[in-house]
């Protein structure tokens, strides 16, 4: 493995949070210069390097064109016993339909959301908020909701543009 | 325009009028604005009666028959002879056409961000937990029970001698207020407990504020501090 690698792979496994090409490309090249390209071709290499291996971790793009080590699904219940937690309920189809409304709409009151699906809202938002998926955007009346970066790391979307149909949208809905 | 008689449908995880309203056009192969608000309404009270012990859901139901009777009113109403007089909402067959098919695509979107939520679940970052500061402390040093009840009853009466109040037609949940002061306190370490509970404020908010101000404390992401004791 190039030195470069291991230096991206030390930079990922100790960053507190997903980290973009851009950053560790700056950091990089305190050393010696290695554009942005060249850094997403050596991650893209690193990753495959890890499937290959079939290790129990694996490195992704994850939101925001950042990237970040996680641990493969077969692994979860191990993991979760270390933590201390337990599985997450899965979301409900009420809580799934408002979040795709706030993912598209945001930000948005729940008044709007309410006439959008044409019924309360109000247990589905409390689900997303308790889970850190939608937050307030405002401190005023009526409070505005958006998604959160959380939203993007659980369900592994890069960036709001990739979510389905959102080129079939009306600008209205987008 | 004759409807046609439509039969029964079962809708499992009942969500909402447009629901139902979907389940009927799709399976008796008709359009939208051809279901009757008979069949509409018929369903609606079946489920309102198979739902008999749950208030909330026979709410919602009774609310989503008067929007359906309103929509469907609107639909009788004359069409105006010169063009330019039509507004959106007097155009209801294309307003809830439009409110469909949004609401067909936020189900669809749902239902995808629901098969992502099952592939991504189970899958940790490599990320620092992180820690709250203070995490195990109980965090009412400094604060009895009833100086929090004394704090209460003192704003709760500048409220009451502070003139009539206005009702608004939203109101903040626990879970929003929660938000709120999360966000406050994202730009201030410290904020006095009055600013939540001034006389602008109508005693629904106040009480919403203060189980949101418990339920933080509970969650121990907040602190309340009587600093008269702290600095006595």
């Amino acid at each position: 493995m190039s030195r470069t690698k291991k230096v991206l792979e030390a930079l990922l496994f100790a960053a507190p949070e997903p980290v973009s090409a851009d950053k560790l490309s700056a950091i990089l090249s305190t050393e010696q210069a290695v554009s942005v390209r060249e850094v997403r071709l050596h991650l893209a290499e690193l990753a495959a390097q890890y499937d290959e291996e079939q290790r129990s971790i694996a490195l992704e793009k994850v939101s925001g064109g950042r990237w970040a080590f996680r641990t493969r699904k077969e692994f979860a219940p191990f993991i979760q016993q270390l933590h201390k937690e337990k599985s997450p309920a899965k979301l409900s189809r009420a809580a799934s339909e408002v979040l795709a409304i706030v993912a598209y709409r945001q930000p948005l009151s729940r008044a709007d959301i309410d006439k959008l699906r044409g019924v309360d809202s109000s247990a589905p938002l409390a689900s997303l908020l308790e889970r850190k998926l939608v937050q307030t955007t405002n401190r005023s009346r009526p409070a505005l909701y958006a998604t959160t970066r959380q939203f993007l790391l659980d369900f592994g979307i890069d960036d709001l543009a990739d979510l389905p149909f959102h080129e079939k949208l009306s600008p209205a809905l987008k | 325009m004759l409807f046609p008689k439509l039969q029964e449908v079962a809708i499992d995880n009942f969500t909402g009028s447009l629901d139902v309203l979907l389940q009927l056009a799709k399976q008796s192969e008709i359009p939208i604005e051809g279901v009757t608000l008979a069949n509409m309404t018929s369903q609606l009270v079946k489920e309102l009666l198979d739902k008999d012990d749950e208030i909330d859901v026979g709410a919602e139901i009774l609310a989503q028959t008067a929007t359906l009777l309103l929509i469907k009113s609107r639909s009788l109403l004359p069409v105006l002879s010169d063009p330019s007089e039509l507004l959106p909402e007097a155009l209801p067959a294309k307003e809830l056409m439009q409110h469909v098919v949004d609401y067909v695509h936020f189900r669809a979107v749902g239902e995808d961000l629901a098969q992502k939520e099952e592939q991504n679940a189970g899958r940790y970052y490599r990320l620092l937990r992180e820690k709250q500061s203070g995490a195990g402390e109980l965090r009412v040093d400094h604060l009895a029970l009833s100086d929090l009840v004394d704090f209460v009853e003192r704003v709760l009466q500048k409220q009451a001698s502070s003139g009539p109040s206005v009702l608004f037609p939203e109101i903040w949940t626990v879970a929003e207020a929660q938000e709120r002061i999360k966000l406050d306190l994202a730009t201030e370490s410290n904020i006095p407990l009055e600013r939540y509970f001034c006389t602008d404020k109508e005693r629904a908010e106040m009480i919403v504020l203060l189980l949101a101000i418990l339920e933080l404390m509970k969650l121990q992401l907040v602190r309340v501090i009587n600093e008269a004791l702290v600095s006595a």
